[in-house]
């Protein structure tokens, strides 16, 4: 294999800022392309003149939308799919086929059932207080109890 | 001239006053100047940082004591109970998060603006606004009780298919200051990487070689990292500048959706983003004024530095005295009983000597930064400075304490009086905040070293000189 011999590049280094850029700028115009600039401050001008383009702002747009959409999707996943409450619609609309008097609603299950209701109306009109209370339907065992009462 | 004129030159005041560097420096004396902070000697270290890092190293022993005792017993141990649930924690939260903003808006708007003034400051500023968010988080991170489930706060999918609320601000508290303190750390950060690979290429020690080494990232300085640099910086301003208004709304917002008297009102995010500014300008101040002393970077931090800090703080604290009258008419105003006897009972009521003092410390001592003597006078400035942060943390407490203490119902009236826990607590994050503050002027590049270069009148381009910028585009095409 025969080595080139020859020179491979050119480094110089500069007294000052503007010396660099003339200098930069002369070389750009004789046709060289491959041309780096090192400074221990930014030089706004060798950008312009080397002609050096970054994807920067791209990467940091499609980011931001990733990072905002995926704020937005978590608070609708949260609040619109994955909230408790919706599973326990579900069961409680079909407790309500039965009898919906005997259910026993809090404050979001009564906004799809009750309407805009008060007070009494989240109360089960036919509540026993607690003395009274069959046990079985207190049991804090797991049965199948289904609570149905005729007035 | 072309666009190519450098801003600094557009921005140079017009009147006759103290330049932004004290001409004869060279590239050479700046970086050593401000790199010989960071290597010299401990020996030569000014006895007044040891005597900071000693007193705040104590404090922070107390500190420790004041989170173990309220982890240990809990939050009991805190002077507030109902009706008075926030009192301290709340307080020194929003003190700390406000003292945070004068760092984003010198880093962030003034960039944008291009002041040159904000160079020798602004990395100065933006240590500070990192370590009071730190200091900041400390409160409400103790207050929920049990810190160890301080996470709950963050949503994730859990097995208890439990969820923040998200209609609630204090939720959006925990969104607002994560995301201020991710975007202060990396603007703090992404701005230091060109002055670790200075400290990187001087220093001798080959370990702290390795370590300034892997900070700058294997910065060399090329034209390229600097347009990368220059665009990053940017971007980041941009990403900043909201936040300079809006964590400080959502910290208002903590109030203002409340139906408390005293609380209830859309005023607040103003009062409370140009308050945060205003106490943040006078902590700046109350930093820089003994660091310029201590480390004599008087050729760094000029008098137009600090003259132009003191009129933020006088513009800034004009905003919060009008916000301080506007209160009073509309609780007025609103014709409602409640609101008003909040207000009676604020400047009247059990609480009426810490509103007198916040008022003389927020209105009438900035009056007398009206005169350019008192402003040119660092002694003066700093005794204001500091009244100025005193009277802000009263401000938060009179909002918070004189609301709560005496709302709707009568019966249901007390007094809140801290315990010497909630005392502690806050005293001891001023250590931590002072330690931290002390750490990073002595072991880090307090001064941005190449934004001071890019200051010298060396550092001036213009176009070269036998072609204009457009043809040099042309030729490149």
């Amino acid at each position: 294999m025969k080595r080139e011999v020859g020179i491979y590049g050119v480094v110089a280094e500069f007294e000052s800022a503007q010396a660099l850029v003339d200098a930069t700028y002369a070389a750009k115009k004789a046709g060289y392309n491959d041309i780096e600039a090192y400074s221990p401050f930014p030089i706004e001008m060798l950008t312009d003149i080397i002609g050096f383009k970054t994807k920067l702002p791209a990467i940091v747009l499609g980011a931001g939308l990733t990072g905002g959409m995926t704020g937005f999707g978590m608070c609708f996943f949260a609040n619109a799919i994955h909230y408790p409450a919706d599973h326990r619609r579900q069961a409680a609309q079909r407790l309500a086929g039965l009898d919906s008097h005997h259910l026993r609603v809090d404050d979001s299950l009564c906004r799809d059932l009750c309407g805009r209701g008060h007070a009494r109306s989240q109360r089960v009109p036919s509540a026993l207080p607690p003395a009274v209370q069959s046990p079985a339907l207190r049991s804090s065992d797991a049965r199948q109890v289904l609570s149905l009462h005729r007035e | 001239m072309t666009s190519y004129e450098p801003h600094h030159e557009a921005s140079e005041p017009r009147f006759q006053r103290d330049p932004v560097i004290v001409p004869g420096h060279t590239y050479a004396s700046l970086t050593d100047r401000i790199s010989d902070i960071i290597f010299m000697p401990m020996k030569d270290t000014p006895r007044g940082w040891m005597l900071a890092v000693a007193l705040a190293s104590m404090v922070m022993g107390m500190l420790g004591v004041a989170i173990f005792g309220v982890l240990y017993w809990g939050i009991g141990m805190w002077g507030e109970n109902q009706p008075v649930g926030w009192a301290f924690d709340i307080t020194n939260f929003v003190w700390w998060i406000g003292i945070g903003h004068a760092g984003t808006l010198i880093s962030a708007i003034l960039l944008l603006f291009k002041q040159s003034w904000r160079t020798s400051i602004n990395r100065f500023a933006e240590a500070m606004t990192l370590f009071a968010v730190v200091c900041a988080g400390i409160f409400p991170g103790i207050h929920v009780g049990r810190p160890w489930f301080a996470y709950w706060m963050v949503p994730y999918p859990n097995t208890m298919a439990l969820w923040p609320q998200f209609r609630s601000p204090l939720d959006w508290d925990v969104f607002a200051v994560s995301t201020y303190g991710t975007v202060s750390f990396l603007f703090w950060f992404t701005g230091l990487i060109p002055d670790f690979a200075t400290l990187r290429d001087r220093v001798k020690n080959p370990l702290l070689q390795k370590l300034y080494g892997t900070l700058s990232f294997g910065w060399r300085g090329s034209a390229r990292h600097w347009h990368r640099y220059e665009t990053a910086y940017l971007l980041l301003a941009g990403l900043s500048t909201p936040l300079v208004l809006s964590v400080h709304t959502v910290v208002s917002f903590d109030f203002a959706t409340s139906v408390e008297p005293g609380w209830h009102t859309t005023f607040f995010p103003p009062y409370f983003v140009a308050g945060a500014i205003y106490s943040g300008f006078a902590m700046v101040l109350t930093l820089v004024i003994p660091t310029r002393r201590g480390f004599k970077l008087h050729d760094f931090i000029t008098m137009h530095h600090i003259e132009n800090m003191a009129k933020v703080m006088l513009a800034t604290g004009l905003i919060v005295a009008y916000a301080y009258v506007m209160e009073i008419f509309y609780s007025w105003y609103s014709g409602n009983l409640f609101e008003w006897f909040m207000m009676k009972n604020r400047s009247m009521g059990p609480y009426r000597l810490s509103y007198y003092l916040l008022i003389l410390c927020n209105i009438i001592t900035p009056q007398f930064l009206w005169f350019k003597r008192v402003r040119l006078n660092t002694v003066a400035l700093f005794v204001i400075s500091i009244v100025v942060n005193i009277g802000m943390w009263l401000e938060r407490f009179v909002i918070i304490v004189t609301s709560l203490h005496r709302d709707y119902l009568p019966s249901s009236w007390d007094m809140f009086y801290p315990t010497k826990w909630d005392v502690m607590l806050y005293v001891g994050t001023i250590g931590l905040f002072v330690f931290l503050m002390s750490l990073f002027i002595r072991f880090m590049p307090m001064i941005s070293i190449f934004e001071m270069r890019h200051l010298l009148p060396e550092a001036h381009v213009h176009p070269p000189h036998d072609e204009s910028h457009a043809t040099a585009k042309e030729h490149h095409a």
